[in-house]
């Protein structure tokens, strides 16, 4: 026993050496002038394997070392507004946009200035102040069995909410981000009050008690157990080529529906970035902003993780295009930031769990 | 002067061991007090919101959880541990290690494969509808699920320590309830029960303050529990102030179950009578009984490790070819690096926390040492906030340059405040075997505090300490919301990739980081074994 306690102090030691270590690299890279950078820091809550084979194919490409943080988007989010201008971050990564949005109204982020990259994406899709811009996005759908639903019957998220629907649709938990944008951008669509009234109906209507994941609500679809699912288009594409064939089966027996073509257009996901207020490399992220919008990245999105490109010269994907076009819900997109807390509190007091 | 009677005096009124606790103390609860401080009590908005519409249905669904988690953890450890120590048949001694191991399984990975068995295409409802046509409806994601998977994955803290009660118990305790004429049924209810009754509850409060401040799975099954509604009114809402409010409500009601579990021990302090212990003879079982006893050994085992890992070995040969990559070896190594390195801190820690309650009775100590341990009833992401705010505190106002902030330390410092309730447990345990009759006797030969602590104490402690090591690096490699907000850049541990993949509804993948992860829990607890087994030796 003797000798295990020196051990442990001369291990404490060596680890606390280790602590003192890593932290002078640190402050030795901190004090670095920023224009001469080689590193740039990526808060993201991306985590898709697309994503990690793009960074490091950036890194061979501009001789950078990325480094990345990957937590929720509502940690990260946190994280920034602690840290403030100590923030070792340089790009805010997300994958909806009121938290892009959320961080422009907090002042976490800065304008982009790079005319010429913002120009490949449609206004519609990115800030209208160009604090940030999205670089995939995928389109929140209903989806339904092709066996025996005729999708005649359906037509916008509005019109869930109508008794008729009673008993049949199946919708995940208000507490997932996807929704909270989803309520945030009918807020912004037909108001507060509109919303509450809208919130009520649906949860009159579910087919069951909100939980499980997306690719949960369809199989619940082909289970019978609804006929209508609310999820994201991108989940289908995955699911269509799922390593587990069973969720091939599911996938392949789902259509999707469009909703609000005759309207505003269908809500979409932006996975979206913006530079850091405080960004020490500014030169480095808006290369890398440059990088995942070049058409050889975009069509890399699309074509392995089955997403809608941002840059409009990029081919869509074979399966993803075969859902077919559809207009996207645009005038919302810059409005979610502020309204999704609102929709939050309303989803909670109507009951959708 | 009287140079000897100053400095015992001085010995009298600056204990070291006191004194250094008080410090320990302090900066554990530094970050938690830096929360709190941040409090403002105008904009009570948003929680006046969600003491209306939430609270209660929190309130309601974490008390049933904790409840019935509790009783049955408690049922299913106390049981098998009970019949382990009397009985004597066939596979016993892999039973045993076989009981412990659901530990190594974090529950929100349990989470992840059960309701992937249970989802439409899982393999019940798969094999229903494929071979026999039938469509079934089968739902794991709610109350009953969440309770399921917490009551098979965290019933070996009841056991463990129930288990290593039961096999230091005096024997003749036991044989005199015999010569008395009670039956081992009246024995175990009568004699064993109320003696082992400070271990038990120790062991089911582990579960239940694991259990309130669990966040991954009620989350992924879409129960609202407090852990949920703190993360959600914090980070989603972004309203601090109700999310502290939340927080001081959730720590009020772990102060009350210690604080009723501290009652219920009342002055029974056992600890043994004499220095030898006469080990039980084990009473060897008829075929028959054998095989009752390892069916109901071989529940928990079946439903809290073998299903689980044959789904995720099934998983895992569906994706192995796109997760394996040379980045897994780093990945395994920061588990490792970040778990030995947290595990070792917490528990010197607690020992020193721990000895000196021991030593000192009055109420500074004890309520210290209690104060120390609430970390386990706080939420990983809010301990996380905690302890990143302190730290930009300090590196700001009072280093003037950034030192701390952003390094692996926070993190170990977070895992500290986490867990040290488990390494403490372990620990004080460990004392309450040795009781005070050693100390005392090395005292009175004139040999101080500390040289005792050194010679006597610790050694004889020495299991509980190995134990205490073992089971917070358990708990720190299995730890995600803490993980994932306070790790530096491009530090990736198993947990937060098999999170990730989960997370993006990409179970199938997460199978192989989960593997991997229960693996080094797995050794690592027949590790624990091993050294339990030569302790009792």
């Amino acid at each position: 026993m003797k000798k295990i306690i020196p051990f442990i102090l001369l291990s404490a030691g060596l680890l606390t050496g280790c602590f003192k270590g890593k932290e002078e690299v640190k402050t030795v890279e901190e004090t670095k002038t920023p224009k001469a950078t080689k590193e740039l820091n990526i808060y993201t809550e991306r985590h898709y394997d697309i994503d990690k084979e793009l960074i490091a194919e950036f890194e061979k490409e501009t001789g950078v070392t990325v480094n990345v943080a990957k937590a929720g988007a509502d940690e990260l989010l946190k994280k920034l507004e602690i840290e403030g201008a100590d923030t070792p971050a340089d790009l805010f990564i997300t994958k909806d946009a009121a938290r892009l949005g959320r961080a422009k109204d907090l002042g976490l982020l800065q304008q982009i200035k790079d005319e010429e990259v913002l120009e490949l994406v449609p206004a519609n899709i990115r800030d209208k102040d160009n604090y940030w811009t999205s670089f995939t996005y995928r389109a929140r759908i209903f989806a339904y069995n092709k066996a025996t639903t005729d999708p005649s019957i359906f037509s916008t998220y509005e019109d869930l909410a109508d008794p008729k629907w009673k008993g049949k649709v199946l919708v995940r938990s208000s507490t997932n981000s996807y929704n909270q944008a989803l309520i945030a951008s009918m807020i912004a669509a037909n108001g507060e009050e509109a919303t509450r009234g809208w919130i009520q109906g649906l949860v009159a209507n579910m087919a069951r008690e909100p939980k499980g994941n997306d690719r949960d609500q369809s199989k619940a679809v082909i289970a019978g157990i609804g006929e209508v699912a609310i999820m994201n288009s991108y989940y289908l594409g995955k699911m269509i080529h799922s390593a587990d064939p069973e969720e091939r089966k599911v996938g392949e027996q789902i259509a999707i529906f469009f909703p609000n073509q005759d309207g505003r257009g269908t809500h979409i996901n932006v996975s979206g970035m913006g530079i850091t207020k405080y960004s020490k490399n500014i030169v480095n992220a808006e290369r890398f902003i440059k990088f995942f919008l070049s058409e050889k990245s975009q069509a890399r999105f699309t074509n392995e993780n089955y997403e809608y490109p941002s840059n409009k010269n990029v081919e869509i994907n074979g399966t993803v295009k075969s859902w077919g076009d559809f207009k996207v819900d645009s005038l919302t997109l810059s409005e979610l930031g502020k309204n999704f807390k609102k929709g939050t509190i309303i989803a909670d007091e109507e009951g959708w769990k | 002067m009287n140079l000897k009677l100053l400095k015992r005096n001085l010995n009298i009124n600056l204990d070291s061991w006191l004194f250094i606790s008080i410090i320990l103390s302090f900066f554990l609860l530094a970050p938690i007090i830096t929360l709190f401080t941040s409090l403002a009590t105008q904009n009570i908005e948003t929680f006046i919101h969600i003491a209306e519409t939430l609270l209660p249905e929190y309130i309601r669904n974490s008390s049933i959880i904790a409840l019935f988690t509790g009783l049955f953890t408690m049922i299913i450890g106390v049981s098998t541990a009970w019949i382990l120590t009397m009985y004597e048949f066939k596979f016993s001694k892999l039973l045993h290690v076989g009981l412990i191991l659901p530990l190594a399984i974090p529950t929100y990975i349990a989470g992840y494969v059960y309701s992937g068995i249970f989802s439409y295409t899982g393999i019940i409802s798969r094999t229903a509808r494929n071979l026999f046509g039938y469509n079934l409806n089968l739902d794991i994601m709610n109350i009953y699920g969440v309770t399921f998977i917490f009551t098979f994955f965290l019933y070996p803290y009841v056991f463990i320590i129930a288990r290593s009660f039961f096999a230091k118990q005096s024997l003749s305790m036991l044989e005199s309830a015999k010569v008395l004429g009670k039956s081992d049924t009246q024995t175990f209810f009568l004699v064993v029960l109320p003696m082992a009754r400070t271990a038990i509850i120790g062991g089911v409060t582990l579960v239940i303050m694991e259990v309130l401040s669990a966040f991954g799975l009620p989350s992924y099954f879409g129960v609202q529990t407090f852990s949920t509604g703190i993360f959600r009114t914090w980070l989603t809402l972004g309203d601090t102030d109700a999310a502290i409010n939340l927080a001081i409500i959730l720590m009020g009601l772990i102060f009350t179950i210690i604080f009723i579990e501290r009652k219920s021990r009342g002055r029974k302090q056992y600890s043994f009578t004499n220095t030898k212990i006469k080990p039980i003879n084990k009473k060897p079982l008829s075929t028959k009984h054998s095989v009752i006893a390892i069916i109901v050994c071989m529940i928990p085992i079946l439903f809290g490790f073998i299903i689980p890992l044959m789904q995720l070995f099934s998983w895992s040969f569906m994706t192995y070819k796109e997760v394996i990559d040379e980045k897994l070896i780093r990945i395994i190594m920061n588990t490792f690096f970040i778990g030995i390195v947290g595990a070792v801190f917490a528990t010197i820690i607690a020992v020193i926390i721990s000895n000196t309650s021991r030593l000192k009775k009055g109420k500074i100590s004890k309520f210290l040492s209690k104060l120390t341990t609430i970390g386990y009833s706080i939420p990983g992401a809010v301990i996380a906030i905690g302890v990143m705010t302190f730290f930009i505190f300090v590196d700001r106002k009072i280093l003037g340059e950034k030192v701390f902030y952003g390094t692996l330390f926070l993190m170990v410092f977070a895992y500290v405040i986490r867990y040290l309730a488990v390494a403490y447990n372990s620990v004080e345990s460990g004392f309450d075997k040795i009781g005070m009759k050693f100390h005392e006797a090395s005292r009175s030969l004139g040999e101080g505090k500390t040289k005792t602590f050194f010679r006597v104490d610790l050694p004889m402690i020495k299991g509980s300490v190995i134990g205490a090591v073992i089971l917070t690096f358990l708990e720190i490699i299995k730890e995600l919301p803490l993980t994932l907000i306070l790790r530096p850049f491009n530090f990736q541990t198993l947990s937060a990739y098999a999170k990730q993949y989960a997370d993006d509804e990409m179970v199938q993948h997460s199978a192989i980081p989960s593997i991997i992860l229960i693996l080094i829990g797995i050794i690592i607890i027949l590790f624990f074994e091993m050294i339990n087994k030569k302790k009792e030796k």
